[in-house]
This record gives structure tokens, C-alpha cells and sequence, in this order.
């Protein structure tokens, strides 16, 4: 089906997209109860990253003396606007790995029980009473002054009562054969658990012989935030795997042995590296060898993962989901430079000489964006636009795989890029000039003359032109997911 | 759909069994059950949070300073690293610091309301901080002694012939026990906006410059701390006023003595340092 529209926007694919492998996996014959948890799950996501982008843009200006005094007046500083921004990208993260979970949910789990009905009611509300009252009491400088989890910690109960409803669906509906399920449904299974531990976990500093150890609570601390990591990245890479599953029509991959292997891996680091975060802290030495050896092994592993799941989908050739396939082309790209810089920070000497600086921030940020977020990008857009042929807008779906979209995906790779390789290239100056400057020396004397003049602005502009190429993808996406389903 | 039936047949032969998989899962649960029990086993810190050190340390999570500050390098980079910080005043002079710049706020850190008591907690807390560890790695061969701005500034000074009422010398030497340079760089602005230390004897008229060297410039510049005296004050105007005639010479040796210094891999410690 074509139709006549401007040389910009014609579609690089011809036809309709497909639906996927089989007539019982039709999503016009799931229940309209999931399928609407599955739409609520991805709006969720999409707002979660709107709000993400304005605090990090925010934040990134904020970097620039000269403009952080147009926003230090207005009571618009650092406090509230980077835990802001972590704390609803994490949340974009978790949002979008669940509603393509609950698209799983739609073919696997049948009609939803009351029970599973309430227990949704629970998690949206809960949920949505959590974010409208981080987004409230950050501004006003009620922060809990953690990483990760920046917000009071009384908003940790409905965040974590929202979870176990979820859990319990899940586990519910998936326990039965849940070990002869394809490897995503493991990774989804596990994750569920290993966020509850890893949550709890970053709460540990209440309890007050932790809270009174500054070095034990780091310890802690940073074993926690490693750990919840592993758990959305969890969801992030069970999403890929699932993604590459539909879109290919391909079911080898999910659930071969090669895919265990690469899980069995894949978790091994998530529960036992995270002391690469805490190399330089005094604590046991047989806890940071076990960690670097565990790290070392599994960049080797996921390179294989995504090489994998990318040849999948290029095999296709031109298919209806390019779109899909060009956010995952670009995240296996990302995860090959993120995983070599990986490598290296991972090595202790190195480590030591640039943590604390801007290095951690790019890996942190390299990974969110250039990895967990391309892949879920390529899942969602393949779900909307999968729900918008299902409701009969099938040239509302066109949108989402046309030139001028892909172009969008360029911009946003290129703006992360020069985001990503600015502050690695700060950060690495700051270590190498901080490792030089004697011990008592003051911090002015750290950088050279070059960099304290233009950190902060370059920051600035290539935060605001990753926070434009986000943007210009929202404006085609939030219309459409929120578009009403129009009547027949 | 025959060729899913034929993918069968092929996912048989390539599946893993529901028992290796259970196996996997179950031994790497047991790995992590390993490694968090090394970690809440291992050796406590030596030092104890309590007291006004304790209440600090909840100061430092209300007020978020770990936005901008970092403990051991966690935290955001905005600001500098606070792990050590206390090592580098003395007396009451940390107490002194923390009061000004918190309550004045300092370039992009904004000012706080604080209660009384806050400061001294804060304090406290960071003085116990610095006695856990060194939370910054530096190199081994120039962890102590004069950086190069200083080494070349005492080589220029000492060459200085004849008497003078208010050595520059002197002025030097005052200046580095306020720790102005902290916030100002001798010849850039710094990363706090502060503008060089070489710049300021020509941009501001003696009684100008006294006066920002009595009650610094809010509320962005605090005063020094601790004061300092009239003699002193004069001294550090004639330091000023020598670097702003000198300052070519000064930075350029200043650049040769940076050059001499070479990061080597070899040097860099495998786990901790110091």
C-alpha cells in the first residue's frame, strides 16, 4: 500500500508491517486488557524520558557558569535536576522493558484474571502516585541525597508494591514450564527477583551500623547500584532477544544453548562485578579480584550476544521494520565502543586514574543511552507501530519507518557521540592532571587552561543537541502512542 | 507455517534441558550469594560515625551535596572531591570555610539555610572522612612537595635582590595559607570563575584590591580565612602587583616544570593507593 506524500516522508518499505509468526499470535485476538496494559506501560515510558530530557538538558546548561546563574535565581540548580534525570531515565528504562513484556504477556498469558486486573490497577496507580510525588518534592529539595534512588525514600514503598504486583503476574502466568520458555523469559523471570534485592538493597543505608560506616555504606551502596543495573539490563537485553525474535520470525536464537551460555554469563557478571565500582575503597582484596576477572569475561560474551541478534535481523533485508532495525544496528555499534572502554576502566590502575571524573559519567551515560536505550527504541517502535496496524492506522505506522525518521536516528547517534566523546575526553584530561598535581594542591590548579574554558559550553551544547534528536523522535512518538483509537 | 515445523526439529537438537538451565541459575544465585557475603564480612572501617560527625553525614544526604561533591570519587563532578578535604586546613579554619562558602554559595554551588550547629557538624564529619582512606589517586613521585606554579615562583622570588617593606615573598606565603588557590588559577580563570591571580593587580586599583582582600567579593568571593592583617594584606598586593609584571616569565617556567612531569603507567597502583 502506497500513498502519495512528500519526497521526505515516503517510506523506504513497501507494504504493511507484519505481525509477526502465526494467526494465534494476532494481537486483534488478545485480550483488550492486556493489550491496553501493554499501550499504558509504553505511554508510561515515553513520558518518563520526556521528563528525563528536560532535567538532564537543564542540567547540562546548568555545567555553564556563565548560564548557571540565569537558573541559580530560579531556584533551578543541580540538586534537584540530576536526580530528577536519573531517576525517570531509570524509570524509562524499566516502563519500556515491561511493556514489551506485557506484549509477551498478550500472546502467552490469556485473558486477565481479576486478579491480575487489580494487580495492575495497583502498579499503574501506585506508580503514578510515586512519580507525580518525586516530581513534586525534588524541586523542592526533599532528596534522599543517594545515587540511583535520589528521592525520598518514602516513595521506594509504592515504587516497590508496583513491582511485586508485577512480579506476581509474571511468575504467575510464566511458572508453569517457565524453564522450558525462550531465554527471554528467563531473563525477564530473574530480573523481576533480582531488582526486588537489588532495591532493598540500596535502602540498606537506613539501617543505622551501616549509615554510621562511611566506607561500609559505599561498599553497600555501590554493590547496590551495580546490582539494579544488572536487573533492568536484564529486561533491556530479554527485550532485544524478544524484538529480534518477532521481527526475524526467527525462534532458533531464543532458545538455543548458545543463548543460556551467553545468560549464564551475562548474570554471572551482574551478581558478582559490581566491585569494579569500588576498587579504590578499602575493602577486600579477594572481592575486587573476583570482580575484575568476572568483568573481563564478559565483554567477550556480549559482543557475541548482540552480533547474534543483529546478523537476525539483517538477514531480513529491507523488511517493514527498518526503523527497528536501524536503533538496534546502531546500539550493537554502541555496545562494541561502550564495552572496549568498559574494558579498559576496568582495569584497576586505569580505574583509579579516571574514576571520579567525567569518564564515569560517559560510561554511565553511553550505556543508558547508546545501548539500553537504542534497544528499546527498536522494541518500541516495532510495538507501536505493530498497535497502530492493529487498530487500522497503518499509514499512522508508516511514520515510524520512513526516511525522514531514520534521519531523526542519525542525528540522535551523532549528538551522543560528540556527548559521549566529550566527556571521556575530559574526564581522561581531569585524571591524568589530577594524578600530576601534588596531594595538597588546590583544585584550581587541576585542569588546563583549555578545558576550564570550555567543559562547561561544550557540555552545554551537546547536551542540548542530544536533548533536540530525543526530542524530534518524541514529537512522532507521543501523538501516535496517545493518538485515540479511532472508531470502525 | 512448515518452515516453523522444520525449526522444530532444529530447536530440539540446540535447546538446553529445563535441568542444566535450573543448574546454571541456581549456581550463579549461589555465586552471588558468595560474593554479597564477602562484602557484608568484610573488615568495618576504623572509623565510626557519631556524634556532630554523624549528624554531618545526614546533612551531607539532605542537602545533596553528593550531586556535585564526591566521596572516594562517587557523586557528581561539578564539584571537587571532598574526601580529603579537611587534611588541607587547620584550626578552625575548615569550620571557617564550610561557613562561607555554604552560606554564600561559591560560582555554580548555590548558597544553603543553614541551622546552627550545621556547620560544626559538617565539619566534623568531614574530618572523620579524611581519616579513612585517600580518595584520590596521585602519583607517588609528586605527592608532596610545591606544584610547579610554586616551585617557579620561589625560584623567580628568591632571586630577588635588595629589601623591600613588604616582601612578595611574604605575600605568597600568606596567600597559600588562605588557600586562594583553591578558587583562583595563577594565570586562567578557574573552574569557579574566579579570575587569575595574575590579572588582578591590573584590572583593580589598589584600594579595590585591598578591600576584596579584607572582605572578599560577595557573594560570590568570601573573605579569606583566617583574616589577614594589614602587613599581610600589603604583602600580598606587592606579590600581585610582582606577578602581574612577571607573569610571562612565571608561566613560562611554570609550563617547563608541568612538561618535566610524566605520567607512568608502571607507577600506577594495582588496587589502592596511599
Amino acid at each position: 500500500m502506497t500513498d502519495a506524500r512528500r519526497p521526505g516522508n515516503r517510506p523506504v518499505t513497501n507494504g504493511l508491517p507484519s505481525l509477526g509468526f502465526g494467526p494465534s499470535l494476532s494481537r486483534a485476538n488478545a485480550d483488550p486488557s492486556r493489550r491496553y496494559a501493554t499501550l499504558t506501560f509504553l505511554r508510561g515510558a515515553l513520558v518518563a524520558l520526556a521528563v528525563g530530557l528536560v532535567a538532564g538538558l537543564l542540567g547540562s546548561i546548568y555545567s555553564a557558569p556563565t548560564l548557571a546563574s540565569y537558573l541559580q535565581p530560579r531556584g533551578i540548580d543541580l540538586i534537584s535536576l540530576r536526580p530528577l534525570h536519573t531517576t525517570f531515565a531509570t524509570a524509562f528504562i524499566f516502563l519500556a522493558g515491561l511493556a514489551v513484556v506485557h506484549r509477551y504477556l498478550e500472546d502467552e498469558a490469556g485473558p486477565m484474571t481479576l486478579a491480575d486486573r487489580w494487580r495492575l490497577r495497583v502498579q499503574v496507580v501506585s506508580w503514578a502516585i510515586a512519580g507525580a510525588g518525586i516530581l513534586v518534592t525534588l524541586p523542592l529539595g526533599i532528596t534522599s541525597g543517594r545515587e540511583y534512588v535520589g528521592f525520598h525514600p518514602i516513595f521506594s514503598i509504592p515504587i516497590l508494591l508496583g513491582w511485586l504486583c508485577f512480579a506476581w503476574t509474571f511468575l504467575r502466568v510464566t511458572w508453569s514450564g517457565f524453564w522450558s520458555r525462550p531465554v527471554y523469559v528467563t531473563m525477564w523471570g530473574v530480573g523481576c527477583i533480582f531488582f526486588v534485592y537489588a532495591f532493598l538493597e540500596q535502602h540498606a543505608y537506613l539501617l543505622p551500623e551501616i549509615f554510621a560506616d562511611p566506607v561500609v555504606d559505599r561498599r553497600v551502596q555501590w554493590k547496590a547500584c551495580g546490582t539494579l543495573v544488572g536487573s533492568f539490563n536484564l529486561f533491556v537485553y530479554g527485550a532485544l532477544i524478544y524484538t529480534g525474535e518477532r521481527v526475524s520470525g526467527d525462534r532458533r536464537y531464543a532458545n538455543s544453548k548458545a543463548a543460556y551460555l551467553l545468560l549464564g554469563v551475562g548474570l554471572l557478571n551482574s551478581f558478582t562485578n559490581f566491585a569494579h565500582h569500588t576498587y579504590h575503597l578499602p575493602q577486600s582484596h579477594l572481592v575486587k579480584w573476583i570482580s575484575f576477572v568476572i568483568s573481563m569475561l564478559e565483554i567477550i560474551i556480549l559482543l557475541h550476544v548482540v552480533g547474534n541478534v543483529a546478523r537476525i535481523l539483517m538477514t531480513r533485508g529491507d523488511g517493514p521494520f527498518c526503523s527497528s532495525r536501524a536503533f538496534i544496528r546502531s546500539s550493537k555499534g554502541w555496545t562494541v565502543v561502550m564495552l572496549l572502554t568498559s574494558v579498559l576502566i576496568s582495569i584497576p590502575p586505569l580505574n583509579a586514574l579516571v574514576h571520579g571524573t567525567y569518564v564515569v559519567t560517559a560510561h554511565a551515560m553511553g550505556t543508558m543511552i547508546g545501548i539500553d536505550t537504542l534497544i528499546l527504541f527498536g522494541a518500541l517502535t516495532w510495538l507501536l507501530a505493530e498497535t497502530l496496524v492493529t487498530r487500522g492506522q497503518a499509514t499512522a505506522a508508516e511514520r515510524l519507518h520512513c526516511v525522514r525518521h531514520r534521519t531523526r536516528v542519525v542525528a540522535l547517534n551523532v549528538s551522543v557521540a560528540v556527548l559521549i566523546g566529550w566527556l571521556n575526553l575530559v574526564g581522561l584530561v581531569d585524571g591524568i592532571h589530577r594524578y600530576l598535581t601534588p596531594k595538597d594542591a588546590a583544585y584550581a590548579l587541576h585542569r588546563p587552561e583549555w578545558l576550564t574554558n570550555s567543559s562547561g559550553p561544550v557540555f552545554a551544547l551537546a547536551g542540548t543537541a542530544t536533548f533536540l534528536a530525543f526530542a524530534s523522535l518524541l514529537a512522532t512518538y507521543l501523538p501516535l502512542v496517545f493518538q485515540p483509537r479511532r472508531k470502525r | 507455517m512448515h518452515h516453523e515445523t522444520n525449526r522444530s526439529g532444529t530447536l530440539q537438537q540446540s535447546a538446553m534441558s529445563a535441568r542444566a538451565k535450573q543448574a546454571m541459575v541456581g549456581g550463579l544465585v549461589l555465586c552471588f550469594a558468595l560474593q554479597t557475603t564477602l562484602v557484608y564480612s568484610d573488615e568495618p572501617s576504623p572509623v565510626q560515625l557519631q556524634g556532630a560527625a554523624l549528624e554531618g553525614s545526614r546533612l551531607w544526604h539532605r542537602h545533596g551535596c553528593q550531586v556535585c561533591h564526591q566521596l572516594y570519587g562517587f557523586g557528581g563532578f561539578l564539584g571537587p572531591d571532598l574526601t580529603n578535604v579537611a587534611s588541607r586546613f587547620h584550626g578552625a579554619q575548615l569550620g571557617e570555610r564550610l561557613r562561607i562558602v555554604m552560606t554564600r554559595g561559591s560560582g555554580q554551588m548555590p548558597p544553603f539555610e543553614l541551622e546552627p550547629g550545621d556547620v560544626e557538624a559538617f565539619a566534623a564529619f568531614l574530618v572523620q572522612m579524611d581519616q579513612t582512606g585517600r580518595g584520590q589517586l596521585r602519583s607517588p613521585t609528586v605527592a608532596s612537595g610545591p606544584g610547579p606554579f610554586e616551585q617557579a615562583v620561589s625560584e623567580k622570588l628568591s632571586r630577588l635582590k635588595g629589601p623591600e617593606p613588604f616582601p612578595p615573598r611574604d605575600g605568597f606565603a600568606a596567600l597559600r595559607t588562605r588557600l586562594c588557590l583553591a578558587c583562583h588559577a595563577p594565570f586562567t580563570p578557574s573552574p569557579a570563575g574566579a579570575p587569575a591571580l595574575a590579572n588582578l593587580a591590573g584590572r583593580l586599583a589598589p584600594a579595590a584590591l585591598d578591600e576584596r582582600l579584607r572582605r572578599g567579593k560577595p557573594p560570590t568571593m568570601p573573605p579569606p580565612t583566617p583574616a589577614f592583617d594589614p602587613r599581610e594584606r600589603a604583602a600580598v598586593r606587592a606579590f600581585l602587583t610582582w606577578l602581574g609584571k612577571n607573569h610571562t616569565d612565571v608561566e613560562r617556567r611554570t609550563t617547563e616544570l608541568s612538561a618535566k612531569r610524566r605520567i607512568s603507567l608502571l607507577d600506577l597502583p594495582w588496587w589502592e593507593y596511599e
